[in-house]
């Protein structure tokens, strides 16, 4: 007990201890949490009617920004696989950074979820025992069973890991492998079941499409790994951790491969959306050109699909991919361009036009922007918090030996 | 005098004032709060309609009291005529008709007893029983407001039908309803309802 | 008619759930309440009046009160009770909050007479003002669609319409909630808050709502309104004569809907707007009684249903003369 306090207090003090750059950084994630947190404090006040939202698109960047992030979680344990199943060295020792990004992904993700809420102090009616848990029948309850059970496997298993090596143990592999294959399926089952979630409304034409599962899972599995492209070149300059260019060749094969299945689906969307243009495709007709002048989003739609597959193209020639000065670039091109065709371009067109073919726009107001700035604030201060300690102790500079006090020249 | 002679509709016999216990009634035993069948039935000065084996729906009285005819027209005799109307207007002067192009009044009330209408068919009917009238001709409309699907229902659903006679929705010498200005302007565009 | 058998268990499983929970609640309940008890009496300020107080406590066990459908008779009666009487300390006015449940034997049905309807819109008048809807956003249940003749989807049509009605050529279609037999909204609700009544009425528990706005994305009717905003309704237009699962005063961030005015058809009356339509082109009534009006319609009447293909069963019909 006293070593795990330790663990904890040290790893509080890694967290706050740092160059005047990473000060700096922190003071940026914090101004931005103050900035979302006043934003909350007037939608508290005033009700969601401070966003944009309305009856019309009753979802904004709130849920648009939930189901991204379910993907970024997803596909940070796309690492996992190579690094358990295949036994590739390299991956195994990153393997703890994809599930630290799943973490706080996830942890934005149940934040946007709980902003988007008109009633978050009611938000204990839809716990089981306490409340009334509507189960099997809503999907958003599978949601809320799926993201926090591997929002618990991606907290437990690394700090199963690191808190063994902490100790100067070696983590027993029967206990921790199971649950890393479990968390395997169960990435796929987050952003499946988050997909379900939209294909289950039955007259939302733009999201009923069998498609949309897979396509989760391929936009994940390009956005999550390109993330970690760039979290990797930021830590290489940043840090003396060792991280070697194989393992981010292989990470872009697989941002390479999964963003091919992204397109490819992208197409076979694009294809029947508009081949025979119907009543149900007139969502897919705002998105991309606007419907009896309104456009909003057609800017951004075509903006993220040209960025999409410029990057693509550009990361498939191997000269390229390997010159990180391009494949960071690109990797950060991807994931924008994924940000915006998976949140804003999936999300708000579902609802334009409504049901009964009515044409209301959407666009969020300051208050939203702030909340999703501070949520977005939150989830990089905790990806700092687990990549900053989890390196550390990977180095060796953090551990129980040395006591909790750590001399900030690290890093 | 037909006075006393019952009218035949078409496939239509009437029971003149003597209702029979309708054969069945929408409603269970009624709750608290809701009317009782004989208030409803006094408080709309219903009748039973006067059509074979639709004795348990009930036509309401006229919203607004009608003229008294008899006070003019005495059965039998030359009406009685205003002498103080100026020369060229004669009684019901301002009465338009609008009625399928060519009606006039004697297309439907009866020359001696104006108070009596009478179809082309030479069918008689009272101003209580206009629906019988307007059916003669209407017989589409005719039966679906005796179904339920024209016409409306003055009561709630439950318990005793009374419905309103032709007309007191459609004005028989302008039967065309007017045009009006809608109420209750939705907002359905955000921009507007901040406005408010 | 289908008896609902589709979603039979679905029900069977609510009500496995319900029962189970009722007696775990109640110690939570108690300690949660007793917790929170404590912490308010210890902040009150001594100079709180007995009223400040009793609104308090009010408020304090509206947060914990329980769902609905798992109250015993005697909890539905206090919570009632205590809505009233919060409606008296807050707004100073007298309110009657009604809590019966569905008839026997009664399934509701609603007809629609296209060529009827005018677009006067007396209809959403009077609806607003029978259910107490927010008039600051303009919260109306029912949207009347202005058509071109000869065309059928209402995404062809104009709600927004102003000018003098009816136009020739034109017909008039009005929605609502149609009061499904198989509602996608119920099923997607994570807490159970919107649920199907014996009678076919979709009703929300207002307390339990907690604005997720997930019934409203799974509506293909467009028939669910939130209150983005707390509802405003002037004193004097408040309709006192309420029902708790229906007209009652809403609070911001919940769901609300229209439910075929159960406050009057329960006991009944028409709908507000089947009172108020002018042309009589709105037919309310029971489906399972074979000599109701709208029974007639349907087996006399040539009828249809919005996006019938959806298997959402409304019972809420179209017809034409």
């Amino acid at each position: 007990m006293k070593t795990f306090l330790n663990f904890i207090m040290s790893g509080l003090a890694v967290v706050f201890t740092g160059s005047v750059k990473y000060y700096l950084w922190l003071g940026l994630l914090l101004s931005l949490m103050l900035a979302g947190a006043y934003g909350y404090s007037i939608q508290l006040k005033e009700g969601l009617g401070a966003t944009g939202m309305h009856d019309h698109v009753s979802w904004g960047i709130y849920i648009s920004n939930f189901i991204f992030f379910v993907g970024v979680a997803a596909g940070g344990v796309m690492l996992v696989i190579p690094a358990y199943v295949m036994k590739d060295r390299d991956f195994s020792k990153v393997v703890l950074i994809g599930e630290g990004l799943a973490v706080a992904a996830l942890i934005m993700a149940l934040m946007f979820v709980l902003a988007d809420l008109g009633g978050v102090t009611r938000f204990w009616h839809m716990l089981p025992v306490i409340g009334f848990f509507h189960f099997p029948q809503s999907m958003l309850t599978w949601d809320v069973l799926v993201l926090n059970g591997y929002l618990a496997l991606n907290l437990a298993i690394p700090a199963y890991i690191l808190y063994c090596r902490y100790q100067g143990k070696e983590p027993i592999k029967k206990i921790y492998v199971p649950f890393v294959i479990l968390s395997v399926f169960w990435a796929f089952g987050i952003h499946l079941v988050t997909a379900f979630l939209l294909v289950g409304a039955p007259d939302k034409t733009f999201w009923s499409s069998a498609i949309l599962g897979p396509r989760f899972l391929a936009s994940a599995f390009t956005a999550g790994p390109a993330l970690i492209i760039i979290i990797f070149s930021i830590i290489r300059q940043t840090s003396d951790y060792k991280i070697s260019d194989e393992t981010i060749d292989k990470l872009s094969t697989v941002v390479m491969f999964a963003a091919y299945a992204n397109l490819v689906m992208l197409l076979s969307e694009i294809f029947k959306e508009f081949y025979w243009s119907s009543e149900h495709t007139a969502h897919a007709r705002y998105l991309f050109f606007g419907l009896d002048g309104h456009n909003a989003v057609t800017p951004f739609i075509w903006g993220s699909v040209v960025s999409n597959v410029l990057a693509t193209v550009l990361i498939s020639f191997r000269s390229l991919r390997e010159n990180h000065a391009v494949l960071v670039p690109a990797c950060f091109v991807l994931f924008i361009a994924i940000w915006i065709e998976k949140g804003l371009g999936l999300v708000i067109p579902g609802f334009i036009p409504s049901s009964l073919g009515e044409i209301v726009e959407y666009l969020p107001t300051l208050v939203e922007i702030l909340v999703t700035l501070g949520i977005i604030g939150f989830g990089l201060f905790t990806l700092t918090a687990l990549l900053k300690v989890f390196i550390r102790i990977e180095t060796g500079a953090m551990d129980r030996n040395k006591g909790w006090w750590v001399s900030p020249s690290a890093k | 005098m037909l006075k006393n002679s019952l009218i035949a509709g078409m496939a239509v016999c009437v029971f003149a004032g003597c209702s029979k216990e309708p054969e069945h009634i929408y409603s269970e035993p009624l709750e608290q709060g809701d009317y009782d069948r004989q208030e409803r039935i006094a408080e709309h000065r219903a009748q039973p309609v006067e059509v074979s084996g639709y004795a348990h729906i009930y036509v309401a009285g006229p919203e607004t009291e009608r003229k008294d005819c008899a006070r003019c027209h005495k059965p039998g005799e030359e009406p009685y005529r205003d002498e103080s109307l100026p020369p060229g207007q004669d009684a019901h002067w301002d009465i338009a008709i609008h009625h399928a192009g060519d009606m006039e009044c004697f297309s439907c009330h009866k020359k001696e007893d104006p108070a009596r209408l009478v179809s082309v068919l030479d069918k008689e009917a009272r101003l209580e029983t206009a629906y019988l009238h307007c059916g003669s001709c209407h017989k589409d409309q005719f039966q679906s407001w005796l179904g339920g699907a024209h016409g409306k229902r003055v009561t709630g659903w439950l318990g005793v039908r009374i419905i309103k006679n032709c007309t007191d929705c459609h004005d028989p010498h302008v039967p065309a309803r007017e045009t009006t200005l809608p109420v209750a302007q939705p907002t359905i565009t955000p921009e507007r309802a901040m406005r408010h | 008619m289908k008896e609902g058998s589709k979603t039979c268990s679905e029900k069977c499983f609510a009500d496995m759930a319900l029962k189970k929970k009722g007696s775990r609640r109640g110690a939570l309940t108690a300690l949660l309440g007793g917790a929170a008890t404590a912490a308010a009496s210890s902040a009150s300020a001594a100079m709180a009046t007995d009223e400040e107080k009793e609104l308090k406590r009010i408020k304090r066990n509206e947060f914990f009160q329980k769902y609905y459908r798992v109250m015993t008779e005697e909890e539905r009666a206090t919570t009632v009770a205590r809505f009233e009487r919060k409606a008296k300390l807050e707004q100073g006015i007298e309110v009657k909050i009604d809590d019966t449940s569905a008839r026997p034997d009664v399934m509701f049905g609603y007809a629609f007479n296209i060529s009827k309807c005018e677009g006067s819109r007396k209809c959403v008048d009077a609806c607003v003002k029978e259910n107490n809807q927010d008039r600051a956003s303009n919260i109306q249940y029912i949207k009347l669609f202005e058509m071109e003749g000869g065309v059928g989807s209402v995404h062809g049509g104009d709600s927004e319409y102003s000018h003098e009605v009816p136009v020739d050529g034109k017909y008039y279609l009005g929605t609502q909630c149609f009061q499904c037999e198989n509602p996608p909204c119920t099923k997607s609700c994570p807490t159970g808050a919107t649920w199907k009544e014996a009678d076919g009425i979709v009703v929300v528990d207002y307390n339990w709502c907690i604005g997720c706005r997930y019934c409203e994305a799974a509506c293909p009717y467009f028939a669910r309104r939130f209150n983005w905003k707390e509802p405003e309704v002037p004193k004097e237009e408040i309709n006192p004569k309420q029902h708790y699962l229906t007209n009652r005063m809403r609070m911001k961030g919940v769901m609300e809907k229209c439910t075929y005015c159960a406050q009057r058809s329960r006991h009944g009356k028409l709908p507000a707007c089947a009172e108020a339509c002018p042309t009589g082109a709105r037919v309310f009534g029971n489906l399972l009684d074979p000599d109701s009006e709208i029974r007639w319609i349907l087996a006399n009447k040539k009828v249809f249903r919005l996006k019938e293909d959806l298997g959402t069963e409304p019972t809420f019909w179209y017809y034409a003369d």
